[in-house]
């Protein structure tokens, strides 16, 4: 049975995987003026929900998810498994097409597999570690929540649904300082957003294929445009 | 004994409503398309050179004009070592009501070393109801250069709804030496994720130029940044635009217009800058205009 405080723990936005320092993209609506109160902040939450959150790390979550029971298995199903893993966590690398983006999923996957191999130890950990000390994998925080859900014994659905609200709920305060924005005004955005998680997850799900990773344009130029912005609070 | 070997599903020339393939290589200094075959809607004009550089130009055509539901299109292209292509089209590709199913138009680029692909096709106009998909696949060696521009927008319809398109879906890998290092993956819905703040920011027009090339580090970056004048405020009503670095030497540029001209006077400063840097050619003049 899996334990619900270890789930708490790793949706946890005070766990130390530097999520708090990264806004994707959302601090140059907030330059531009385009997010700059309660409603244009859930508009957006909303729009990045709807968009890269669910064809690129939904998705990323279930395909790693459907890996995980094989990856420590001697046999053939392992290697199966362990390529399965290489190829998405290569494929994740090369969707990224925001530099910052991209780096952050890196440094922050890193970061959560060495707190996952101390506070979430499972052979999936184990398994994407080796694979990234192999430099087999590169290592993307996605990936990384998802085998660390996987070996505590969650199912697919909910690991989706956390990782969607963990990083929703994290923007959400770095947005509350960055506007900034009072708590519980705060707070209401957060709970208009929630709203619209089970959708996402079941949108997730029906994908097509050929979808994941699909850019949203807008989005991914403010991404771009966030390296050359000239007053900064965060890192992408 | 004859064996009957069935071809695997979409591969036989008969799939295709047309198909063009072309073999390019360079002869002293200059590129000559050494075997060029086509069937079907789907051909090249005779090549051609716009300069003196040796690069030969190519303009693939769709006599039939239109694209309809279900048609499939294929356009492979294999560059020898120091061999140069533009590719380019007659005029746009125009996607109808597809009830019928995803037009769907696949794209195989090969290169070797040495060798150079700038893709400049006219852009993608899809009309109501219409759905079109876009898979290309381009196989590079370190040494090769690649340059891939696309323009997609919405076509007319007759209440005068802007996107009213289905779907557009534009997915490109680049493979270098067999690994995937870029998968841009464009999807534009405007039925399910809308046309809000973070897909096309209010505007018609979507440009993008993929570039893969040993000599697009960070320097090259930050002077595309500053000849393209996109850091910093923005004259109200400018393209919105991006560029950003891959891990492997190469950027994607994004810009957001609202006309075909303003979409393609950035894409066309974005490919002249390579062009007088890296290959000493003067900006590109299609002609078409």
């Amino acid at each position: 049975m899996a334990s619900l405080a270890a789930l708490l723990h790793l949706v946890d936005s005070a766990l130390p995987t530097g999520a708090f320092s990264h806004s994707f993209g959302l601090e140059s609506f907030i330059d531009s003026g385009q997010v700059h109160d309660e409603a244009s902040l859930a508009a957006w939450l909303r729009g990045y929900l709807d968009t890269q959150l669910t064809y690129t790390d939904a998705v990323a979550v279930r395909r790693a998810c459907r890996l995980a029971a094989d990856l420590s298995e001697e046999g053939s199903a392992g290697a199966v498994a362990r390529a399965g893993l290489s190829r998405l966590d290569g494929e994740l690398g090369a969707l990224l097409i925001a530099r910052q983006i991209r780096e952050a999923s890196r440094r922050m996957g890193r970061r959560l597999l060495e707190i996952a191999s101390d506070s979430f130890p499972s052979a999936e950990v184990d398994a994407y570690r080796a694979a990234v000390d192999a430099e087999d994998c590169q290592g993307h925080a996605v990936l990384a929540f998802a085998l660390a859900g996987a070996g505590q014994g969650y199912d697919e659905d909910t690991l989706v649904e956390a990782h969607l609200h963990a990083t929703l709920t994290t923007l959400g305060y770095n947005a509350v300082r960055a506007i900034p924005l009072g708590q519980l005004a705060g707070q209401r955005v957060l709970t208009a957003v929630r709203a619209g998680l089970p959708a996402a997850v079941e949108r997730s799900r029906t994908a097509d294929a050929r979808h994941f990773g699909a850019a949203a344009p807008a989005l991914e130029i403010h991404q771009m445009r966030h390296e050359h912005q000239r007053a900064r609070m965060f890192a992408s | 004994m004859k064996l009957e070997i069935p071809a695997p599903a979409g591969t036989a020339a008969d799939d295709f409503m047309g198909s063009l393939t072309l073999e390019v290589e360079e002869r002293d200094g200059r590129s000559v398309v050494r075997r060029q075959a086509h069937s079907g809607a789907l051909r090249a004009l005779r090549p051609h050179y716009l300069d003196a550089s040796g690069q030969v130009s190519v303009t693939a055509i769709n006599p039939g004009g239109g694209y309809l539901g279900g048609d499939r299109y294929r356009l492979a292209a294999e560059l020898g070592e120091k061999a140069s292509l533009l590719l380019t089209t007659q005029s746009a590709t125009k996607v109808y009501r597809t009830p019928q199913g995803p037009v769907h138009s696949a794209q195989e680029f090969t290169l070797a070393d040495g060798a150079r692909l700038e893709s400049v096709p006219d852009g993608i106009i899809a009309y109501q109801g219409a759905t079109y998909r876009q898979d290309t696949v381009v196989h590079l060696h370190p040494g090769a250069s690649l340059a891939l521009a696309e323009t997609v927008t919405h076509g007319w319809s007759p209440d005068g709804t802007p996107f009213a398109f289905d779907e557009v879906s534009l997915r490109t890998e680049v493979h270098v030496d067999g690994r995937l290092v870029v998968l841009d993956n464009l999807l534009l819905r405007p039925d399910a994720e809308g046309l809000g703040a973070l897909m096309l920011d209010g505007r018609s027009h979507l440009g993008t130029l993929l570039v893969v090339d040993s000599r697009a580090d960070d320097d090259a970056v930050a002077a595309l940044r500053s000849t393209l004048g996109i850091v910093g405020e923005q004259p109200a009503g400018a393209p919105l635009t991006g560029i950003s670095r891959l891990a492997v030497p190469g950027f994607v540029l994004r810009t957001l217009a609202d006309s075909t001209q303003a979409v393609e006077a950035v894409l066309f400063a974005a490919l002249g800058w390579m062009r007088a840097e890296w290959h000493g050619q003067g900006s590109l003049d299609l002609r078409k205009r």
